[in-house]
């Protein structure tokens, strides 16, 4: 009744696309410096593993991974513990403004980062904030509190009232019943909303390039886009801290596909 | 106090925090710069109040016309290429077929990337000497190695072919979500009613994803009227000024060359067209939306 | 001679098998009913009719002509789906037409034709509306009409009232007859509702885990059921039913299903199978009274365990030696809860093997 062969060739098509080009940057990172400098350019890498050891060390790629890891965490943690109680709010306690709030988040959200880039790296400097990692943190939650708010908003408005009603009824307050039955039960929001505010922090490069300018301090993009060689471009390095920087990415998505479709879809199409 | 004002109480004590945040890091910010664009220098000693002078002088700059061009090209090309392959990518992985998580997860992939790794990659692929794509054109015949970014069309093709594949799967997924609402029955109906596979298309899934495809098309402008990573990354506005964006012409002259108020300036002019833009968009997609609401 | 033939129709999913060699036929105009339980296979049968679904096995014929190879558009039928499909994005007479100009139709034939099924089911004032500005029995009666209008040789409806409240069902059920009077065109009627099933159809086809259990009129489905589970789910409430080891006596049988024991008149001749095994016996609520009735019955004494009144008459629950015993008595008894009585069943089923074995009855 389908039409297999076209399905087949849009799968194939899809799959191929997105995957070749940065398989091809795979392959490179497990060249050798030789390999990489071929003209024409050799397919197969011969498996070395020279490139990861010189990007780990001579590149100091530790430096910015843990980097990433304590920005983007921080980034995810703060952001959740902000976004949660507001969400709920929103989708349960009608406070004044609630349809106000969610245009103007929205609308927060559609801001071009260098707008803001300019007072935000002032109001940094002024609190001593430059070229530290919660100066960065800080305007990551503001960007992405927005996104969050509005998927969590749309979990908490999918959990049956009653619930609640039933724990206010068994004697909690309005903060117990969001802390032992609301959130457990949109555990799964949460987590997803988590994944999508680490991914953003995880790859986020203006304001990192801005706000941190000493490389003790940089994070994983801009390393990588600030990446040098003495003489040519150190393209095998790339590669291997490329792949290193995306790896966590490709885990997350392989593992929760799921929550993060549904996750975009409920920020963007709810609303 | 009754039990509702106490819960509006506690309501807004559970926005409050979010709203500051927001308010300091983004609102305030915004602001500052709508006032900092009037001045001609940094806020300091000898800052001076110009008015709308600055704006004048973005009139009259050969740089800032070529940098609105520009970015209005990329956002025209890349949004409609994205929207076209996205509503493919859609329709594919909207179907039932073993395996379908997986190649969800694959087309994802490109989304999840950092754009920095994916614009490295890309520059890469297209370099001149080494790059994937000059050998997939041209194999051995190494006299025939095109260098992509040396040249201006070429160049601005790149950083297209890069946002493009970087994020037509997001694209793909917001438009997914149009298709998941559409129920079986109605494409049942109209296969019964001698609707043929390409009349089904376009008489039922295409007027009913029309919401979707707006969403898509709002996030994608924003989004491509930011562009900033690909260009850093991959050609730093060059050659020439053939990719010289908004952003990144803001941020030159903002951060390397430290003209604050011109170079807010231009970053406020970037933001009054997006925010143009999106008025006009969500006008239309909210008075869609009011059209499928019972009466 | 229009009309529908299903031979030994067979639908496997994947590995599991969802329809068992099913072979239907309807006459021209006829009324048939696919009863069943959800996931009996019915609605499945149903698509494989209209063509949405390949059949693994079989062939459909409609109007004598097979349709096998035809796509669900060439096969002349239209379909009422159970939420309606109607296009969310087009007015109704944009729906009602949608059909006939795929079909080609011209412009005159198809105003004429959505005239005359808006008199019809009477939606005149809906045509400029769109499907979200409707009732639910507004958009049931476009849903219809998008059928009607079509005027196909037959009509296939998958639980069409199902998401209607019990009041609107009720009046719809009749207009759907008096709809069939008028049209005389076969229709094919996919339900889970015994009530829909006997009140619609000139014939029923009882089906569960995709097999076709027993074909026939209403009466003789109700009164003659092949077998314990037809027994048990038409009706309402659903017939009792007592499994245990029987025993072929002189001139009755004899069930023992816990410490119940029940004697059957019975003549030993009508029975080809052994003497001795396991069966079933039933007996249908309405056919258990606490008058005795005439000369042949069965009588029970147990205990009221709760009565249920209805208004015109009352369900009554017995507990008779540990059995479960439901009653419908008319007229309405006297008795109460916790009451000691004598229960009489009047009409008693045997099945044996799954299969029914005639019993003489008063």
């Amino acid at each position: 009744m389908r039409n297999r062969p076209v399905l087949l060739g849009g799968i194939l098509l899809a799959v191929l696309g997105s995957l070749c080009p940065f398989l091809w940057f795979v392959l490179t990172s497990f060249k050798s410096q030789i390999q990489v400098e071929a003209i024409p350019p050799t397919w197969w890498p011969d498996g070395s593993l020279a490139f990861y050891t010189s990007a780990l060390i001579e590149q100091r790629l530790f430096h910015y991974i843990r980097n990433s890891v304590i920005v983007a965490g921080a980034t995810t943690v703060v952001a959740l513990a902000v976004a949660t109680p507001a969400a709920y709010a929103l989708a349960r306690l009608r406070p004044p403004g609630k349809a106000w709030i969610l245009v103007g988040l929205l609308c927060v959200a559609m801001f071009p980062p260098i707008v803001i880039a300019g007072p935000v790296w002032q109001i940094l400097e002024r609190l001593g904030g430059l070229n530290t990692h919660w100066g960065l943190v800080l305007p990551y939650v503001s960007l992405t509190l927005p996104l969050a708010i509005w998927i969590l908003t749309a979990f908490f408005q999918e959990l049956p009232f009653e619930l609640e009603e039933a724990a206010q009824v068994d004697g909690c307050t309005t903060w117990q019943a969001l802390y032992r039955v609301v959130i457990p039960l949109a555990a799964p929001g949460l987590f997803t909303t988590a994944i999508l505010t680490f991914i953003y922090a995880w790859n986020e490069f203006f304001f990192a390039l801005l706000i941190l300018t000493d490389p003790e301090r940089q994070t994983l993009p801009v390393g990588i886009a600030l990446f040098q060689g003495e003489f040519i471009m150190p393209w095998g390095e790339i590669a291997a801290a490329s792949v290193i920087a995306t790896l966590p990415l490709i885990v997350i998505v392989l593992l929760f596909q799921r929550g993060i479709i549904s996750g975009l879809s409920a920020g963007a199409v709810k609303g | 106090m009754t039990q509702s004002t106490q819960n509006r109480t506690t309501g807004r004590l559970m926005v409050v925090p979010a709203l500051m945040v927001v308010a300091v890091f983004s609102l305030y910010p915004a602001m500052d710069s709508f006032l900092l664009s009037l001045y001609s220098k940094f806020p300091g000693p000898e800052r001076s109040f110009v008015g709308l002078g600055n704006y004048l002088e973005l009139f009259h700059d050969p740089v800032a016309h070529q940098a609105f061009v520009v970015t209005l090209g990329f956002v025209l090309l890349s949004t409609t290429l994205e929207l076209l392959l996205g509503t493919g990518i859609a329709l594919v992985i909207h179907e039932r077929f073993k395996g379908r998580g997986w190649v969800r997860a694959a087309v994802l992939i490109p989304w999840a990337i950092p754009t920095v790794v994916a614009s490295q990659m890309w520059r890469f692929l297209l370099n001149d000497q080494y790059g994937a794509v000059n050998a997939i054109l041209f194999g051995d015949q190494v006299d025939a190695y095109v260098p992509w970014l040396a040249d201006p069309w070429m160049a601005f093709g790149a950083i297209v072919l890069a946002d493009v594949w970087k994020t037509s799967s997001f694209a793909g997924l917001l438009i997914l979500a149009g298709l998941q609402v559409i129920p079986d029955e109605t494409y049942d109906a109209a296969r019964i009613d001698g609707a043929t596979a390409w009349q089904r298309f376009w008489h039922i899934t295409l007027p009913l994803l029309k919401p979707a495809l707006l969403t898509a098309l709002l996030f994608r402008t924003i989004d491509a009227f930011r562009v900033f990573d690909l260009v850093f990354v991959m050609t730093q506005g060059g050659p020439g000024d053939a990719t010289q964006v908004l952003q990144f012409y803001g941020y030159k002259t903002l951060f390397t060359e430290g003209r604050v108020g011109y170079g807010t300036t231009i970053s406020v002019t970037v933001f009054v067209a997006i925010a143009i833009l999106s008025l006009f968009y969500v006008r239309t997609v909210g008075t869609k939306l009011m059209q499928r609401e019972p009466a | 001679m229009a009309g529908l033939a299903l031979r030994h129709i067979e639908k496997t999913f994947g590995r599991t098998r969802v329809l068992h060699d099913v072979s239907l036929e309807a006459g021209d105009g006829e009324f048939v009913v696919l009863l069943g339980p959800s996931g009996c296979g019915k609605s499945t049968l149903l698509r494989i009719i209209a063509g949405l679904e390949p059949q693994t096995r079989g062939s459909v014929n409609i109007g004598g002509l097979c349709v096998d190879t035809l796509s669900p558009s060439n096969r002349d039928i239209a379909m009422v789906f159970q939420h309606y499909a109607l296009y969310p994005h087009m007015t109704v007479r944009e729906n009602l037409a949608f059909g006939l100009k795929m079909r080609g139709e011209p412009k005159p034939v198809i105003e004429e034709r959505i005239a005359e099924t808006a008199a019809l089911l009477e939606i005149h004032d809906l045509l400029g509306r769109k499907p979200k500005e409707l009732s639910g029995g507004q958009q049931q009666r476009v849903a219809m009409g998008r059928a009607i209008v079509r005027k196909p040789k037959l009509f296939l409806f998958d639980e069409p009232l199902s998401n209607l409240d019990a009041r609107l069902r009720a009046s719809m059920r009749v207009e759907l007859k008096k709809l069939h009077r008028r049209l005389g065109t076969t229709m094919i009627y996919v339900t889970h509702d015994q009530a829909e099933a006997m009140t619609l159809g000139h014939t029923i086809a009882v089906m569960n885990h995709g097999r076709i259990q027993q074909i026939g009129r209403p009466d003789e489905i109700y009164h003659e059921p092949v077998n314990p589970f037809v027994a048990w789910f038409i009706g309402n409430p659903p017939m009792n039913l007592f499994e245990g080891s029987y025993r072929l006596h002189q001139q009755d049988l004899e069930l023992c299903a816990g410490d119940l024991t029940l004697r059957v008149p019975f003549q030993a001749h009508d029975l080809a199978g052994a003497d001795s095994g396991t069966a079933t016996l039933g007996v249908r609520p309405e056919d258990v009274t606490f008058e005795p009735p005439g000369s042949r019955h069965v009588a029970v004494s147990g205990t009221i365990d709760l009565i249920e009144h209805l208004g015109g008459d009352a369900v009554v629950y017995l507990i008779v030696k540990g059995q479960p015993l439901v009653a419908r008595p008319s007229p309405v008894l006297r008795e109460h809860a916790g009451d000691s009585v004598t229960a009489y069943m009047k009409k008693i089923h045997l099945f044996i093997n799954e299969n029914r074995i005639p019993v003489p009855s008063s």
